[in-house]
């Protein structure tokens, strides 16, 4: 009271005013790190095994990467990691789920730069000597081919399946067993319709439902014309 | 005969001491406020949404980004929500170093408001000796997460890391000047008659509006009510630790400021017990790698934030990211009353009333 | 020891002899010695204003347990020259809202009626400009001009936080010349004059502070608020007001009133060293490096105190001057004519 708080607080800064500073000197006086520093993420490309687990733990989308196989073991290669930095958290979750401890956080932490493109950390493994197969067109082409054979199978079932017992194949398109007879006596033997008519069955449903419906109406007029 | 006129000015968004991006619609008659409307949303960064696109495990970060002044205190209780959701228990090292880093946090939020409401009702230097001293808290930080400010440490079941080596000396030796950081802090600041004369009976929050506005943490403490989760629900370990809740009598601006620097001691006290008591041994239980909590099971979980009442509601879909999250963030509950408690006063108290209801905008926009 | 007392004295004498040597008249020579010791003012202010703005960046930043400026020269002496080139090469921004001839000519208003103070000062034994007999209030009423360079400041602006800062201003303006007139008035009444040479003069046994301690606080603090440094320096209030009365200012025009700020604050320092420290009297140095000197000195108080002190509210600012100063620098006048008849 009466002053005498003010005279403490004089008392405190005028103390203060011939202690040691707390500033640190940056650029000249390099500031203690400790080991567990996060400062830029990094990447040991020769630990990768290509797993993907850190794109999978990442929680804003900053990892990314492709990958390719060898042509005799098939073994996984990476071929480029990127690490785009200017959406990286430091949250430590890509290097917890790391299985061989590639991905490491670097105590460098200067890293300013004038383009933002140049934040981005892109590794490109040396691989020559390598033969690769090119993993991702090949895989492509022989994904593609396998639909297109699971679905030649489904139609030829299809096909036999109708040929075999039309009304309980057909009453999956039509909406009773008598419809589903009625449409089989029209298809006939008619092979081109009846194979149109299952590769509807097998790849849309609701199309081949239409068709169904269309071929009855079509069979009906023929029947009350003829 | 003169005509008078008040005057409608806009404190904030841009404003020195809104604390992020607070706008006060103020109407003013001279220095006197008239009416106070709040506008709240320009830190709003949609984290509840971010949630639900994240898995349980990624939207660990995301929480710091809350309290980013408080760094553990949100992630504690994200945590802890999913492992009421799992039905996980802890291991007891994990629950000390829990404790420990939640304390931490509550210490460094508090020196920081100490350290704003003196910068903000003019005594520049204070802010300066605080950050000084919770420098020695972020140290702290960088050791046991590498991060300092929003530091990613906790997990869901635990820690992957454990505290370092390093940590045992830096926190004792931290406790150990608290009580002169705290003597320099009422020294410089809490005796002054200045500082006195601008706080007392000042921005007065009555117990039982803080209750009827759903006020917590310090700020209701300060208006008389013992009312700390940490004691009447307690979550964790809490239960362990004998500790005082630091109560005020009127809820002015001087009462917000006193309960926290008691505050820091207690906390401190926490602190000691529990680094005498923390067991060795594991620091995380099992937790399935993808975490998969059962189909339409949620969980409310609220721990006693630096704010107050921060919970964390959680619905799951039985898939590996929340279907919905809920923050109940203590900033934005606690800010609902900087009008009743500005009303009537001068444009100076209201400068001193935002700087002890000590919002976080980060939190109370989301 | 001789020369160096009298160098300026003998200096200015030298000048206006040589003059009329070279045939002017006795009149014209002093119009022009007036005209040199008007632009020796105005550099001597210029260039000790740059060293206080350094002062208080040091000081600020060592009580503050910084280093403060420390770049540019030994220990950053040349940072306010950097930051003056800097503001100067500054964009003139006129916001179009703003009552322009007001706006323009504040600044200018400030510091012309910030560097009138300096006339009357005694620098050094005979080193007055013009050694008024009405001195000390000529300095009293040429300082409160300030108010109406502030005022035009944040009417001119056409903002509402510059308004507040405008009206704080003058509220305590007129609060605080009271009591500051009062404690001077104590003074005055000792040593039996308005002149500042003869107060000096009068203070050759003892200084004024020792006989009147009670004037010497009061005055402090209202020379404080007169000066609008923390913890009075409500106009500004950048916590509050953002900037007060120099919010919509930027580049040289603020420079300007920042100028006139630190211009302000040597001019009442060394008033305060001339009415209770005793002016330019002091053993070994010459006359005119005592007043300097002294005057640093209180500067660097009223550093430590901007630095220690939160600011105080407006009302209790008002409450302080009405109701602690003016009665106690009334009863203070009151004690010292009675003592004064008592001891004729």
């Amino acid at each position: 009271m009466w002053g005498s708080g003010i005279l403490k607080g004089l008392g405190i800064t005028f103390k203060h005013l011939w202690e040691r500073k707390i500033t640190e000197q940056y650029p000249e006086e390099r500031p203690k790190l400790y080991p567990r520093f996060r400062g830029r993420l990094m990447l040991n490309p020769e630990k990768c095994i290509v797993c993907g687990m850190c794109v999978k733990s990442c929680p804003n989308n900053v990892l990314s990467f492709t990958e390719a196989r060898l042509k005799e073991s098939k073994k996984k290669v990476l071929t480029s990691y990127t690490i785009d930095h200017q959406y990286c958290m430091f949250c430590n979750l890509c290097v917890e789920a790391c299985p061989t401890n590639g991905l490491y956080f670097s105590h460098d932490f200067e890293w300013a730069a004038f383009k933002r493109e140049d934040i981005k950390t892109v590794y490109e493994p040396d691989l020559t000597g390598l033969e690769l197969l090119a993993l991702e067109e090949g895989e492509k082409k022989s994904a593609e081919k396998e639909a297109e054979d699971k679905l030649l199978k489904g139609v030829n079932a299809m096909i036999a399946a109708i040929k075999k017992n039309p009304a309980r194949a057909l009453s999956k398109v039509v909406e009773s067993e008598e419809e589903a007879l009625k449409l089989s006596e029209i298809l006939g033997d008619d092979e081109s319709k009846i194979k149109k008519l299952a590769e509807l069955m097998v790849s849309d449903k609701e199309k081949a439902a239409k068709v169904a419906k269309a071929f009855l109406i079509k069979g009906q007029k023929k029947e009350q014309e003829g | 005969m003169l005509e008078t006129d008040f005057i409608t000015i806009n404190v904030g968004p841009q404003h020195p001491s809104t604390h992020g991006g607070l706008h006060a619609e103020t109407v003013l008659d001279g220095e006197h406020i008239v009416d106070l409307k709040v506008h709240l949303g320009y830190v709003h960064r949609s984290v509840e949404k971010i949630a639900e696109s994240r898995t349980y495990t990624q939207f660990i970060p995301y929480n710091s980004r809350l309290d980013y002044l408080a760094t553990h205190l949100p992630t504690m209780g994200y945590c802890q929500a999913v492992e009421k959701l799992l039905g996980i228990s802890l291991p007891e090292r994990a629950e000390y170093i829990r404790v420990i880093m939640a304390e931490l946090s509550r210490i460094a939020s508090h020196m920081l408001f100490i350290g704003s409401l003196a910068i903000d009702i003019g005594a520049t230097t204070g802010l300066i000796y605080c950050f000084r001293d919770r420098e020695r808290i972020m140290d702290m930080f960088e050791m046991t997460s590498g991060q300092r400010l929003i530091s990613s440490y906790m997990r869901i079941g635990g820690f992957n890391e454990d505290l370092p080596e390093e940590f045992y000396p830096a926190v004792k030796s931290f406790l150990d000047d608290l009580p002169y950081m705290l003597d320099e802090y009422n020294n410089l600041l809490t005796g002054n008659e200045i500082l006195q004369a601008r706080l007392k009976n000042t921005g007065i929050l009555s117990a039982e509006d803080a209750i009827a506005y759903g006020v917590s943490g310090p700020n209701l403490r300060a208006s008389g009510v013992a009312y700390d989760i940490r004691k009447a629900e307690p979550y964790g370990i809490y239960d362990r630790f004998a500790f005082d809740i630091p109560v005020g009598q009127k809820g002015d601006n001087m009462d917000r400021f006193v309960v926290r620097i008691r505050e820091i001691e207690e906390s401190a006290r926490i602190i000691r017990q529990a680094l005498k008591d923390m067991p060795e041994g594991e620091i995380k239980a099992k937790v399935p790698r993808v975490i998969k909590p059962e189909k339409g099971k949620e969980v409310y979980h609220r721990i006693e934030s630096s704010k107050g009442e921060l919970g964390f509601y959680i619905v799951s879909d039985g898939g590996e990211k929340p279907y919905r999250l809920h923050v109940r963030a203590p900033s934005f509950i606690n800010l609902g009353v900087l009008p009743l408690i500005s009303r009537g006063g001068k444009l100076q108290d209201l400068i001193a009333n935002i700087a002890t209801l000590d919002p976080v905008l980060g939190e109370a926009d989301r | 020891m001789k020369g160096a007392e009298t160098f300026f004295v003998d200096l200015a004498r030298a000048i206006v002899n040589g003059l009329e040597n070279m045939g002017m008249s006795a009149l014209g020579a002093e119009i022009i010695l007036l005209i040199i010791k008007f632009a020796c003012i105005a550099g001597i202010v210029t260039v000790n204003i740059i060293i206080l703005i350094w002062l208080e960046r040091k000081i600020s930043g060592f009580i503050q347990l910084r280093l403060g400026p420390n770049r540019l020269g030994p220990w950053g002496v040349f940072q306010t020259i950097a930051d003056a080139i800097k503001l100067l090469t500054k964009e003139d921004i006129i916001p179009s809202q703003t009552d322009k001839i007001i706006f323009r000519t504040a600044p200018i208003v400030f510091i012309i009626i910030s560097l009138m103070l300096y006339v009357v000062l005694p620098f050094g034994d005979g080193m007055a400009i013009v050694d008024l007999n009405l001195g000390v209030l000529y300095f009293i009423s040429v300082g409160s001009l300030g108010t109406i360079a502030l005022l035009m400041a944040g009417w001119g602006s056409n903002n509402k936080w510059s308004l507040l800062g405008a009206m704080r201003s003058v509220a305590q303006m007129i609060s605080y010349e009271i009591p500051l007139v009062f404690s001077l008035l104590a003074v005055v009444m000792i040593a039996g004059s308005l002149n500042m040479s003869d107060i000096v003069n009068a203070q050759d046994k003892i200084w004024f502070v020792f006989l009147q301690p009670v004037a010497f606080i009061t005055y402090f603090i209202a020379a404080t608020a007169e000066l609008n440094r923390g913890p009075f320096d409500m106009p500004e209030a950048e916590q509050e007001l953002t900037a007060g009365a120099y919010t919509e200012y930027s580049g040289m025009r603020w420079a300007l009133f920042f100028l006139a700020e630190y211009t302000n604050l040597f001019a009442v320092s060394a008033l305060t060293a001339i009415m209770f420290f005793g002016g330019f009297k002091g053993p070994f140095l010459p006359s005119w490096l005592w007043l300097p000197i002294k005057a640093y000195i209180i500067m660097l108080v009223f550093f430590w105190l901007k630095w220690t002190l939160p600011r105080i509210r407006m009302d209790h600012l008002m409450a302080f001057s009405w109701k602690v100063l003016i009665p106690v620098t009334l009863a203070n006048l009151v004690v010292t004519g009675c003592v004064l008849h008592f001891l004729k």
